[in-house]
């Protein structure tokens, strides 16, 4: 699905991402943690064609991002409130999100009843922008924004962060059903290791841009991950 | 004392806004325009007596000038209602503290005193006062009373916008009365100069109405403290606001899919900030360019002025808007490039939107066509070039370096997010149609000259789309670039 390629972005002389090479197939949860400035949201944004690269080449489905815009039509995304338009309120945003993807209202609304349980009551029918909700509200926002054309692809930065615990139960379950569902590749970076190995099936560890470990969830996983995260 | 420490914050805010600090070559270049200003009022102060005698040559200009007083504070009410921010957010930080709230609102309400809305009329009214009225008791207290009035309005229009609507609308019902009441008394049917003339000569010939004035202002202040004092909790005050939104449906624009919905998203834009609103509402005023030059007499021969005259009046919307094209969504550029949306369907959008508003532009101008048809013909050449270069061009430099803009405040000396391209903008937009004029002129073959502007104008619209792939092109270059900047703010 996704292929990263002798793929570097250098800031100033040092590298925030540098990976030889890198494969995430179809329909895997790929988890990718690190500590602040190892990396995680460069790689996202090189993925989304959001910074160029220095050197190397992302493949979504074989074809290169920066060549065409047609990873757009499949692939969902939220890393930041960069992402929102903030002075919509949560119907609007969706409804515009929706057109482009060429649904009416009524199928958004169809679409969005589904993350009812994540909304909690705080995000449709308030009469609020989205500036004035609360940033875990906002997230909300935008992780439905980035799910509601069921993407193939799904790049979520640190989705955990903010969330309240109901939210978050809610938010991991309802990503496993679509996981399962239809089978989406998800990309999911996280400071919080017990959330993120819950998830996801695959664990990438960046450290100054470089892969450090690459393995696969099992028992052992968090405790590991604790290890070296406490060393 | 905490009135003192309430200060120096106020102080530090506004020393330490990073607006403030980062270009010290620009708040130079407004200290002087500032000034500038101050000694074109005072300069009008100390003349307007003049000019009255001139305009209402029966009348005395005391008189004649206390005519015209309701009408001005009548214009103070309405620009006032757009430009003047409700003093409200600052006072957070000290709700918790051990401060009397009481004291809070007072500085709140006191604070707002100081604003160029009530400073500027200063330099008209005293020396006016002093020179014309001879700077007698009677003057001070004529010159109190006006005083008094100014900061009631700036009471009346904070108690209005907080309380009862900021609604573009509210004003725009206020705009029909005052031109209901002005086309009465042109057509003296009811004179409210006359109804002007007696109030505030009563506070000439009764010094003691001073009272009045000053229980006018009283009210007002009043009014706004006991009513903050009941909504001092913050969540309340602001869920006020909040649930004031102006949710409203472009229905007509979305059957153009895209970019329908890019344009309706950016109507929206400009009607929910302050900036964009503020920007729309100055570019009004460019309408009227032509009133001054298209009549001008001595202007008339110069084809030269009378094409920029054009360019201007029908780009009026346009130039002041789209000098920020891409910056207006620099809070979410980055969704707009991960979304589905292709860049030509983006860059189409701002295209329609500049010839829309070019449009509009030209059709509310088109009585300018009565002042003769050569002035018919460089307004229509003119909106044409406007339409079909102009507004590749402003898209074209705006790409070099935009900065991430902040929407919520005035636009009003306020040069955030102002750059390069800002600057040179203005250059190409009326140099172009000039130089294309200039070998037509040397001919001596001036109106076919104004017909060529305007046939280039027109082949920029035939050619479209080709002026929208070399652009698309050039954002495709540059958008690292621009969400780069976008993102550090």
């Amino acid at each position: 699905m996704l292929l990263f390629e002798s793929l570097r972005k250098n800031y100033e002389g040092t590298d925030a991402v540098n990976i030889d090479r890198m494969e995430i197939p179809a329909g895997q949860k790929f988890g990718l943690v690190g500590n602040n400035g190892a990396g995680k949201t460069t790689l996202f944004r090189l993925i989304l064609d959001l910074i160029k690269p220095t050197d190397g080449v992302v493949w979504s489905k074989g074809v290169d991002v920066r060549r065409t815009e047609e990873w757009k039509l499949y692939t969902g995304s939220y890393l930041d409130e960069g992402f929102l338009i903030d002075f919509l309120t949560a119907e609007e945003y969706f409804y515009f999100i929706g057109s482009l993807h060429g649904f009416s209202k009524h199928e958004v609304d169809e679409r969005l009843v589904r993350y009812h349980p994540l909304f909690n009551n705080a995000i449709l029918g308030q009469k609020k922008y989205i500036r004035d909700l609360s940033k875990g509200n906002q997230k909300k926002v935008g992780i439905t924004a980035a799910l509601l054309f069921e993407p193939e692809i799904l790049i979520l930065d640190e989705p955990f962060a903010n969330l309240d615990p109901t939210t978050i139960f809610r938010l991991k379950n309802l990503l496993n059903e679509i996981n399962e569902q239809q089978n989406v590749t998800m990309l999911i970076s996280s400071h919080d290791l017990m959330h993120v190995t819950d998830v996801c099936k695959r664990i990438v560890v960046l450290e100054a841009g470089k892969i450090i470990q690459d393995k696969f969830t099992d028992q052992g996983t968090l405790k590991e991950l604790e290890t070296y995260f406490s060393a | 004392m905490l009135t003192r420490w309430l200060l120096t914050h106020q102080l530090k805010e506004a020393i330490r806004s990073s607006v403030f600090q980062k270009n010290l070559v620009i708040n130079i270049l407004v200290g002087i325009f500032a000034l500038y200003m101050i000694v074109n009022l005072l300069v009008a102060g100390f003349l307007i007596d003049r000019i009255m005698e001139q305009v209402f040559p029966e009348t005395d200009p005391v008189t004649a000038f206390n005519g015209l007083l309701l009408y001005y504070f009548g214009l103070d009410l309405f620009s006032r209602f757009f430009l003047q921010k409700i003093p409200v957010l600052s006072i957070q930080p000290y709700l918790h503290l051990p401060v009397r709230r009481t004291s809070i609102i007072h500085f709140l309400l006191l604070k707002s005193v100081f604003k160029l809305f009530n400073i500027l009329p200063l330099f008209i009214f005293v020396p006016f006062s002093y020179k014309v009225m001879g700077g007698t008791v009677e003057a001070a207290t004529w010159l109190a009373g006006i005083l008094c009035i100014i900061l009631a309005n700036n009471y009346l229009i904070t108690y209005v916008k907080r309380h009862l609507s900021d609604h573009p609308l509210t004003a725009g019902v206020f705009a029909i009365l005052f031109a209901l009441f002005l086309s009465l008394d042109v057509s003296d049917i009811f004179g409210l100069s006359e109804v002007s003339s007696y109030l505030f000569g009563l506070l000439i010939a009764y010094p003691a109405t001073v009272v009045v004035s000053f229980a006018i202002l009283l009210t007002l202040y009043q009014l706004n403290f006991v009513i903050l004092k009941m909504n001092l909790q913050l969540d309340i005050m602001q869920a006020e606001i909040r649930s004031k939104s102006t949710l409203m449906n472009f229905a007509l624009l979305s059957r153009f899919g895209q970019i329908g919905e890019l344009i309706m998203l950016e109507m929206k834009l400009i009607l929910r900030h302050k900036r964009p609103k503020s920007v729309a509402l100055f570019s009004v005023l460019f309408l009227f360019y032509g009133l001054i030059f298209y009549q001008s007499p001595n202007l008339q021969d110069s084809t030269f002025i009378l094409i920029f005259v054009g360019i201007v009046v029908t780009g009026a919307f346009m130039i002041s808007y789209g000098q920020f094209s891409y910056s207006w969504e620099s809070s979410f550029f980055d969704g707009i490039l991960s979304n589905r949306i292709s860049l030509e369907t983006y860059i189409k959008a701002k295209v329609w939107i500049y010839i829309i508003t070019v449009s509009i532009c030209y059709i509310v101008t088109l009585p300018y066509a009565f002042m003769g048809t050569e002035i018919a013909l460089i307004n229509t050449c003119a909106f044409l070039f406007n339409a079909g270069i102009n507004s590749f061009m402003i898209l074209l430099i705006t790409s070099f370096k935009p900065k991430r803009l902040e929407l919520n405040k005035g636009s009003a000396f306020n040069f955030q997010g102002v750059g390069i391209a800002q600057y040179i903008l203005s250059i190409p937009i009326f140099l172009l149609p000039i130089c294309l004029y200039i070998p037509f002129a040397i001919a001596g073959l001036n109106q076919a000259g104004v017909i060529f502007i305007g046939l280039v104008g027109f082949m920029g619209l035939i050619m479209q789309d080709v002026l929208v792939k070399l652009l698309v092109a050039r954002i495709k270059a540059k958008k690292y670039v621009l969400a780069a900047g976008f993102r550090q703010g």
